[in-house]
């Protein structure tokens, strides 16, 4: 007993130690903290920079290697408070509108010197609502990509986008080194590549108000100007001079390029790589010019920084940035953002002196992009700027190679519906929602619930207790005690980790909770409830018995193979076993992203394996992943093929718990091996896994991984309804985040939730009573 | 005469199994084959580029590969340890002892786990914050452990109730309290069971990442394999699938060694013995 007391002594001890310990820690040194890029080499200047800085000011800077600019925003969101918190954060000029609006970043003000050492896109790109809150140091962008062994730059030089065209269908087609070779290709989808030509015919995605600020609610996309565009890109087409295939992509223009077929295309600097690798002779070129001889703007993105609202330090971190403004400093970062003297980078600079340096003159396609970015038009910055990702794909899919079966679309109508689903996608991102304040009757009823449930526990509790007697309670109250003792650390982990972010996600469902409210949301009740039962879901019914039958066709699929699998495998030979389950357990151990995009790979309808392979045998293409029907059969076939191993495995495990003498009573019954298969193994079986076997079909109903393989698709024509792989969660998911309304997603997975938690329970009901009956 | 049946039945199932096989292997293989530079079919959109092991040599010299690689296997491996001991001990109160409750506490357990960990992120997030886990590997190795737990709870708890309870008696009646008992008869019993469990939760934190590159911002070092890797085609534009293909296959050796060293469980283990029914 002493022994005990003095243990727990000493345990309490180390505690309490640990906390104060903690608790009187020396105060910090000021240090500020800097999210740098993806790229080491530039993030390594910066910590000379930053040498340099501490040396002047005795301020210290740590400079973090981040995985990809694309996270900056959330990771900032998530940390802005906390201990890890940035001070400086290197960012897509895109993606400040959150967090300008939710106030997490400094609003900033520089110098009239410092304005004068930049191009004006540095502080216009990182202006929000009239107010500057960064500055840029780097673009991305695009021009023309040309072949030199087939056309010089003054051919397409000077031109206007007409003229340009003109060119290209003059061209027809040249042998080129034994293949032919068209002078131009584009991708008519992609809105970011192809905005300076809708621009040029006068359409545009958010017009600009009075102020000078983009006007979310004006959508020029269905204007005289883009009918113009469409008509114009339907021309080229006739000629051949856009990608051919309905789901071509970007990657099928640059192999296009890569492979000779075209001379001209529109690109960045990201694939130089792939084309020297295969020999191009490549050289970049300005856009052509409008129409109307002004210069045409490509669509950019601008890299900079920003700082941090919450950050300890806010004058000394303003004093970095502004010390790593320096043009000495730009050069360096911009240098080693390129790869010195390897100039294989995509940064060009926004600084005039590093405009001007000899490292960007000397090397003509880093002079010639340097000169569209003194001309570039930064993407919509505001919050609602990315909705056009939403839509843009699919209607200009439509539009220019027709619906799904190839019928054609008329253009007129789809460009309506297009600026239609963007409007009302910034209408509800903008709806004011009233705030409800919860009355005190509002607590007292919440209190009388709580109640209430308590006590119809505790009755039914001590109800269950007077069936036994009184030693029979005894015993059973002291094994209920030592069970919820050991199971109390389980119990308490699980609560925390699955409980309060459920009842979390419950509260964050009746509130405003949104891009636009990231921090001050507020309760507004059922609003978000009373939203998805007005509005509905088109194509809820289709969706929802789709994902029914997807869940439960992966998990009889998965679960019957791979118990034939383990009895299969039981009966091999010890070795032979081994290597065949050393094969089987792949699908289970390579991550699913790399499993399902090869899958894609293989399943594509055009250049994909399996096609490849039925041509080389004769036979004409199959729509695999095309073909709404074929589609669902494809992804059901994959999920399985991946989730198969696993039951395998556990159904091994199991096969050794099934007593011999089943099997052996069954054998003098005369039940051949396949009776034997599914009169004892599969039941037994099934019985055991049951939990399991529910557990899996509720990750199947909540598939995330299924968009990897079709992104949802095969779509309709209509923009915005679900496409025929498209699961319950992932769709309604994507739905409210659309909008960037994660009160509402919230919602959307709480009734999914209850539908998802009734189904399961009721499924448990009956396999126990029938399991109970069995015995 | 029964001789010829059985080994005409043999290749028919060897022919299953072959078949099977092949349709595991192919994309496989697939994989291995643009890791190496040869992407026959384009997927990676950048053409055949020839057989080299640059990828790999890259891997190492631009990339913090054996970093990612090291904190994956220690968080892996410990949280495998913990949901092992975790799993064990709860499946065995679950299976062995009546308590009040019990159903109703196993079926929480299920149905708290059909919420989509998707949309738990932001609330996970703060709890993370709050407990001062953000940026340790410690805080990979406590969710991760519970999230397998949890999981793997339900199916073990399943094959625990294959061993009967009159094995328990026999050895109370000779004197061993409820912990002897597991260690020393029940969980030698369960092994092929164990062996799943601790595959499973390998395999789960070891894949994990969503929760890993939401927890993580502080440099490259501290990531996982996982997160790192997906780093590599995580571009709008700059997806270097041979990077990421040679990344793969690497990191699932150790997945592989770990299952070669579990292959007795699995085969050995027989539970028969134990108790005549």
């Amino acid at each position: 007993m002493r022994k005990k007391t003095v243990l727990a002594l000493l345990l309490i001890s180390i505690i309490l130690s640990i906390i104060f310990s903690n608790i009187v820690k020396a105060e910090q040194d000021k240090v500020i903290t800097v999210w740098g890029s993806e790229i080491t080499r530039e993030n390594d200047v910066m910590r000379e920079i930053a040498q340099e800085f501490e040396n002047e000011t005795g301020i210290r800077v740590s400079v973090i290697d981040r995985r990809s600019l694309f996270d900056a925003p959330r990771d900032l969101i998530n940390n802005a408070q906390t201990k890890e918190k940035p001070d400086i954060v290197m960012i897509q000029h895109a993606d400040i509108g959150d967090l300008a609006v939710n106030g997490f970043l400094l609003e900033l003000d520089f110098a009239e010197e410092l304005k004068s050492a930049f191009h004006e896109s540095a502080f216009t790109s990182f202006e929000v609502k009239d107010k500057q809150y960064g500055i840029g140091y780097s673009v991305e962008t695009y021009g023309l990509v040309y072949n030199r062994d087939v056309i010089s730059s003054e051919q397409i030089t000077n031109l206007t986008w007409d003229e340009f065209f003109d060119y290209a269908v003059n061209f027809g087609t040249v042998i080129h080194n034994g293949k032919p070779m068209k002078a131009f290709i584009l991708n008519p989808k992609n809105m970011y590549f192809m905005y300076p030509i809708i621009k040029n015919y006068g359409g545009y995605y958010y017009g600009i108000d009075e102020n000078g600020n983009y006007n979310p609610f004006d959508v020029g996309l269905n204007n005289e100007g883009s009918k113009l565009y469409i008509e114009k890109i339907k021309s080229l087409m006739n000629h051949g001079l856009a990608v051919n295939s309905r789901n071509g992509t970007d990657n099928d223009v640059s192999a296009a390029f890569a492979n000779q077929e075209a001379a001209v295309i529109i690109n960045g600097f990201w694939q130089n790589s792939f084309y020297k690798q295969k020999g191009v002779n490549f050289g970049f070129a300005p856009l052509p010019m409008n129409n109307d001889k002004t210069v045409s703007s490509p669509y950019a993105t601008v890299n900079g920084f920003v700082i941090n609202a919450h950050s300890d330090y806010p004058d000394e971190t303003k004093a970095f940035l502004e010390f790593m403004c320096k043009d000495e400093y730009q050069q360096m970062l911009i240098e080693a953002g390129n790869n010195y003297d390897k100039k294989v980078g995509s940064r060009f600079p926004v600084n005039l002196s590093v405009r001007e340096s000899e490292y960007i003159k000397s090397e003509e396609m880093y002079d010639v992009m340097a000169g569209i970015c003194e001309s570039i038009e930064p993407v919509p910055n505001i919050p609602e700027g990315d909705i056009w990702y939403n839509y843009t794909d699919k209607a200009y899919q439509s539009i220019f190679y027709g619906d799904i079966n190839g019928n054609p679309v008329n253009s007129d109508d789809m460009l309506d519906e297009l600026s239609t689903a963007i409007l009302n996608d910034v209408k509800k991102m903008n709806v004011k929602i009233e705030k409800v304040d919860i009355p005190f009757l509002g607590y007292f009823f919440i209190g009388c619930f709580i109640a209430v449930c308590l006590a119809i526990l505790i009755i039914t509790f001590v109800r269950r207790r007077r069936k036994f007697s009184i030693s029979a309670n005894r015993i059973m109250l002291k094994a209920t005690f030592i069970s919820y003792l050991v199971l109390l650390p389980v119990l308490v982990l699980i609560g925390i980790f699955y409980l309060f972010p459920i009842v979390h996600n419950i509260y964050l469902s009746m509130t405003d909770y949104s891009s636009l409210n990231l921090v001050d949301y507020v309760f507004i009740g059922g609003y978000n409830y009373k939203t998805i039962f007005i509005e509905g879901l088109s194509g809820f019914a289709s969706m929802f018995a789709w994902t029914v039958i997807f869940a439960s066709s992966v998990m009889v699929i998965t679960f019957l193979t791979g118990t034939m699998l383990a009895t299969l495998l039981e009966k091999r030979k010890a070795k032979v076993a081994k290597i065949y389950k050393m094969i089987f357990i792949l699908p289970w151990v390579i991550p699913s992203v790399i499993m399902l995009l090869t899958w894609q790979g293989i399943l594509a309808t055009d250049g994909g394996a399996l096609n490849n392979l039925l041509n080389m045998l004769g036979f004409g293409k199959v729509m695999w992943l095309d073909n709404p029907y074929l589609a669902r059969l494809c992804t059901i076939f994959v999920v399985s093929w991946m989730g198969t191993p696993y039951y395998m495995f556990l159904a091994l495990g199991f096969l050794k718990s099934i007593p011999k003498d089943y099997y052996e009573a069954a054998m003098i019954e005369g039940a051949g091996k396949i009776k034997v298969f599914f009169a004892i193994t599969v039941p037994i079986i099934f019985r055991a896994l049951l939990p399991t076997l529910i557990m899996g079909f509720i990750m199947q109903f909540n598939n995330f991984g299924v968009y990897l393989l079709t992104s949802g698709g095969p779509f309709g024509s209509t923009l915005g309804a679900p496409g025929a792989t498209d699961l319950l969660i992932t769709y309604v998911y994507n739905l409210a985040y659309n909008t960037k309304n994660y009160g509402l997603a919230a919602a959307y997975s709480v009734i999914i939730f209850l539908f998802v938690a009734a189904f399961s329970l009721i499924t448990m009901k009956i396999g126990n009573s029938r399991f109970n009956e069995g015995k | 005469m029964r001789k010829k049946k059985i080994r005409f039945r043999n290749i028919g199932i060897h022919a299953i199994l072959i078949f099977l096989a092949l349709i595991v292997l192919v994309p496989f293989a697939y994989i291995l084959l643009i890791s190496f530079g040869k992407d026959i079919l384009d997927i990676t959109g950048y053409g055949d580029t020839g057989f080299s092991i640059g990828n790999y040599e890259r891997l190492f010299s631009d990339t913090k590969y054996l970093y990612w690689l090291g904190n994956s296997l220690i968080i892996s491996l410990v949280s495998m340890l913990i949901s092992l001991i975790m799993v064990s001990v709860a499946s065995n109160v679950f299976s062995k002892f009546k308590f009040a409750g019990r159903e109703a506490l196993f079926q929480t357990i299920l149905l708290i786990q059909i919420f989509p960990l998707t949309l738990m992120l932001v609330s996970l997030f703060k709890i993370f914050a709050a407990l001062e886990l953000l940026n340790k590997l410690l805080g990979l190795v406590i969710i991760d452990s519970v999230i397998a737990s949890a999981g793997l709870i339900l199916v073990s708890k399943g094959y625990f109730d294959t061993i009967p309870y009159e094995i328990d008696e026999a050895a109370m009646i000779d004197g061993a309290n409820r912990f002897q008992i597991l260690v020393h008869i029940t969980l030698p019993l369960v092994k092929p069971i164990l062996g799943i469990v601790a595959i499973q939760s390998f395999v789960l934190t070891y894949n994990e990442y969503a929760i890993a590159s939401m927890l993580i911002t502080s440099g490259a070092e501290k990531m996982t394999v996982a997160v790192g890797l997906q780093s590599l085609i995580y571009g709008q534009f700059q997806q270097n699938w041979g990077m990421y293909c040679a990344g793969a296959a690497l990191a699932s050796l150790p997945i592989f060694i770990l299952f070669y060293s579990f292959q007795k469980y699995f085969i050995g283990g027989l539970t028969e013995g134990g108790v005549k029914q």
